[in-house]
């Protein structure tokens, strides 16, 4: 601490203006960062040091006394008698006097001249210190670089130092009949070190990386005062699968490879020459542990997928069925069928739990799915996927944002009935009417009879077996893109009477009510009025289950007979005039089939990926 | 002998008919099983004189008008009278719907479809009135149905005892 010298009475010989003056703060309250930044920088590394050590034995003063010389010609030849002549040097052992000096002159007698001189000196022995290092409240030793004793000068730590002062470089020829005089003293209590505080720091201050990764993590240690260099550790690695430090013969450099836990760990460079001086930084070896998909509405929420995948299989296979999350079309909308708005959560579990979002660069990606809905953000670790509409898979990526990490994903579906079949149901209610009827000639052909009765009771023996047994669609509705129907959901469709669920105008329906409504619409252009199709259906799943037809199967029934007549009508009318979602949600079955679950495609049919069969060249024509 | 023969048998006849006359006509349920008894049986003599004599005894009594109109459909071949009998019935179903149950006026929809189609088919095919009451067989039909009634037989089960105008 060194400041403004203070004016003294006596000077001080070697340095006389030096004075240590301690900085003092004044700091009211709980201070700011940027205070405790500010008054850190007005530190120095002067340190208050212990008294030096005085060697008594070899400590004391040393008087010239005083000598007279004559008869020389001239005052300066005088004088260097004097200053030369080897006067009786008086020791007083172990004193230490403030008011050295000397007093020294010339003086004439007649033409002679003759001079006088005292010196009176210190000569202090001392140690500086005691020790090379000084030790804080902590008792944390640091390097003492020098010591300043007082006036006397500065010295290296335990420095024996034999000082005499004042020097006599001052004591000079005072002149013909002059005199030279001084008085000195030594400030030799206050005692200052300056210490060497170390410095380290290692480079980056903390590093991420995935289980696994093959690529060690690099560290760089760089410091002040370190001559010996750095011992490098990582801790904890009491486990199996931890992480592995590496070093060579540079102790700069450290390498760590990740190992195969998510965990934290610490990166320790350590001073060789003072084991109290490191720098120390966090390592995190971070993994997805899983992903974690829910909705309040979804039928088997939450849905955790391992994380580091993507793949979950395919959510749709009717075989092999993949991990999704599944949210149903009944439980989305609301009294009036709309979609009403749901949000889907996502969560990245990542390991350790200590690492945060704003840590690595992450980021959420929908990679599959309809477009409808978005992510209310990409770049944490929860986000919600808001609102979608349609249904169909919708599939998400997780990135870690260390770069080669496997990303994570997960499954979202919105489970599709088959693709949109209303074009071609309206083409082919179309044309039924014409085979319709030819099938009826022919029947009315091959039954004919003169005996009254005979032909009439063949001609419907036919009828009804036509009807209980020939009379089925096949209907495999699928879209250009192969997403409708989700197979998972859908049962064995073929002939024989076997259906599954499409959609007509919106609204998914059985495709044995389709057939229904077709055989209804056949049988009206045989002939039959739409009560005796009705009777006809009943007496049919009687002879079949012992019970009467459906009021769903009744329904389509009653559709075939409306879209006749609308047909009759005007043959180029849209069955969706008939064949509204009001009219189309009177065929579905909640207590017996899955319908009113699954989501109505919104694409239409591909005639390349779609199977359509008609009974058309099936129907027989006898009984 | 023989004059005294036929007048003593045409009195004792003229008896029993009005013997039937002043009884109660059969319940539609009685006309119903006797008949597809009969059908089912095979027996269509006794059939043909049962409902012979039912119409002429009760020839406003609707099971007696439906029974009939089988009668000329199956056994004569008469489709005109049969129809003719069947648009009776109609004409009293129309009169006072209320009187008659759901299930009957949809068979008698159906009735009057299939003869119009009966009808129609032997016009087509070219055959005279002649031709097809001389083609009717009622075993033929029954080979054809089994014991499954026809629906002309059918309604005969929920037929309301009344009488067409």
């Amino acid at each position: 601490m060194l400041g403004v010298a203070m004016a003294q009475e006596t000077p001080y010989y070697h340095i006389d203006e030096r004075s240590f003056v301690p900085i003092e703060f004044n700091i009211e309250g709980t201070p700011t960062e940027y205070i405790l930044y500010s008054v850190a920088t007005q530190l120095t590394t002067i340190v208050k040091g212990e008294p030096i050590k005085i060697d008594t034995n070899n400590t004391h003063a040393i008087e010239k006394r005083a000598v007279y010389s004559l008869g020389y010609g001239s005052a300066l030849d005088a004088w260097n008698a004097a200053i030369n002549y080897n006067a009786t040097v008086s020791n007083y052992q172990g004193k230490i006097f403030d008011n050295v000096g000397w007093v020294m002159g010339t003086r004439s007698v007649s033409t002679n001249w003759g001079a006088y001189v005292w010196i009176l000196q210190n000569q202090i022995a001392f140690q500086s210190s005691t020790s090379s290092w000084w030790k804080n409240e902590d008792c944390i030793p640091v390097a003492i670089s020098n010591v300043m004793v007082g006036t006397l000068g500065n010295y290296g730590p335990m420095s024996n130092v034999v000082d005499i002062g004042p020097y006599l470089d001052a004591a000079t020829f005072p002149g013909d009949g002059l005199t030279n005089e001084a008085i000195y003293q030594a400030d030799y209590t206050n005692v200052y070190y300056e210490v060497v505080i170390p410095d380290i720091w290692i480079n980056p201050i903390e590093a991420y990386a995935y289980v696994g990764e093959t690529n060690s993590v690099q560290f760089t240690v760089y410091g002040t005062n370190i001559p010996q260099g750095v011992t490098w550790t990582l801790y904890l690695t009491n486990f199996t699968g931890h992480a592995v430090l590496q070093t060579n013969a540079d102790w700069h450099f450290a390498s760590v490879m990740p190992g195969n836990v998510a965990t934290n760990y610490k990166i320790r460079a350590t001073s060789k020459d003072n084991t109290n001086f490191y720098d120390e930084v966090n390592l995190y070896i971070c993994k997805v542990e899983s992903i974690e998909a829910s909705c309040p509405i979804a039928t088997n929420s939450p849905q955790f997928f391992e994380g580091g995948k993507t793949n979950f299989g395919d959510p749709c296979s009717a075989t092999e069925t993949g991990q999704t999350l599944i949210v149903y079309y009944d439980v989305a909308v609301d009294a009036n069928f709309q979609v009403q708005d749901f949000d889907v959560t996502l969560k990245a579990n990542v390991l350790p739990p200590i690492v945060t979002a704003g840590q690595l660069s992450e980021s959420w990606e929908k990679v599959e799915g309809p477009d409808s809905g978005s992510l209310n953000k990409t770049d944490t670790f929860e986000v919600k996927y808001q609102n979608p509409k349609e249904g169909g898979l919708y599939q998400f990526v997780f990135d870690l944002g260390l770069g080669g990490c496997s990303n994570s994903g997960a499954n979202v579906l919105l489970p599709l009935a088959g693709a949109d079949m209303t074009s071609w149901l309206d083409t082919e209610m179309k044309t039924v009417g014409g085979w319709a009827v030819a099938n009826k000639i022919a029947v009315e052909n091959a039954n004919d009879s003169a005996i009254p009765g005979v032909a009439l009771v063949n001609v419907f023996n036919t009828w009804c077996s036509i009807s209980g047994s020939f009379f089925d669609y096949v209907f495999d509705p699928v879209d250009a893109e192969q997403k409708a129907p989700c197979r998972r959901f859908q049962p064995y469709i073929g002939s024989g009477g076997y259906y599954g669920y499409v959609t007509i105008n919106g609204v998914v329906v059985h495709g044995s009510k389709i057939n229904n409504m077709l055989w209804a619409l056949f049988g009206r252009y045989w002939g039959w009025p739409e009560l005796c199709l009705k009777a006809g259906a009943h007496l049919n799943q009687l002879a079949r289950t012992k019970r009467i037809d459906g009021s769903t199967s009744q329904n389509a029934i009653g559709l075939g007979d409306n879209i006749y007549a609308l047909i009759q009508g005007n043959p180029s009318s849209s069955i969706t005039n008939v064949l509204t979602p009001t009219a189309l949600r009177t065929l579905q079955d909640p207590s017996s089939l899955i319908e009113e679950k699954l989501w109505p495609s919104p694409n239409v049919a591909d005639i390349d990926y779609s199977t359509f069969l008609s009974p058309t060249n099936n129907l027989p024509t006898t009984p | 002998m023989q004059k005294k023969m036929i007048i003593g048998l045409t009195v004792l006849f003229a008896s029993m008919t009005a013997s039937i006359q002043a009884q109660e006509p059969p319940s539609p349920q009685e006309v119903a099983n006797t008949i597809s008894n009969y059908w089912i049986n095979q027996n269509f003599t006794n059939m043909s004189s049962y409902i012979t004599n039912l119409y002429a005894s009760y020839s406003n009594y609707v099971p007696a008008i439906l029974s009939a109109s089988f009668h000329d459909y199956i056994f004569l071949g008469k489709l005109a009278d049969a129809t003719n009998k069947l648009y009776r019935v109609q004409q009293a179903v129309d009169s006072n719907p209320s009187n008659f149950p759901s299930d009957f006026k949809v068979t008698m929809d159906e009735l009057n479809a299939t003869m119009k189609w009966e009808i129609d088919l032997h016009s087509r095919k070219g055959r005279s009135p002649e031709i097809v009451q001389s083609n009717a067989s009622p075993q033929a039909v029954r080979n054809a149905t089994g014991a499954t009634l026809l629906q002309n037989i059918n309604i005969l089960f929920y037929t309301p005892a009344t009488n067409a105008p």
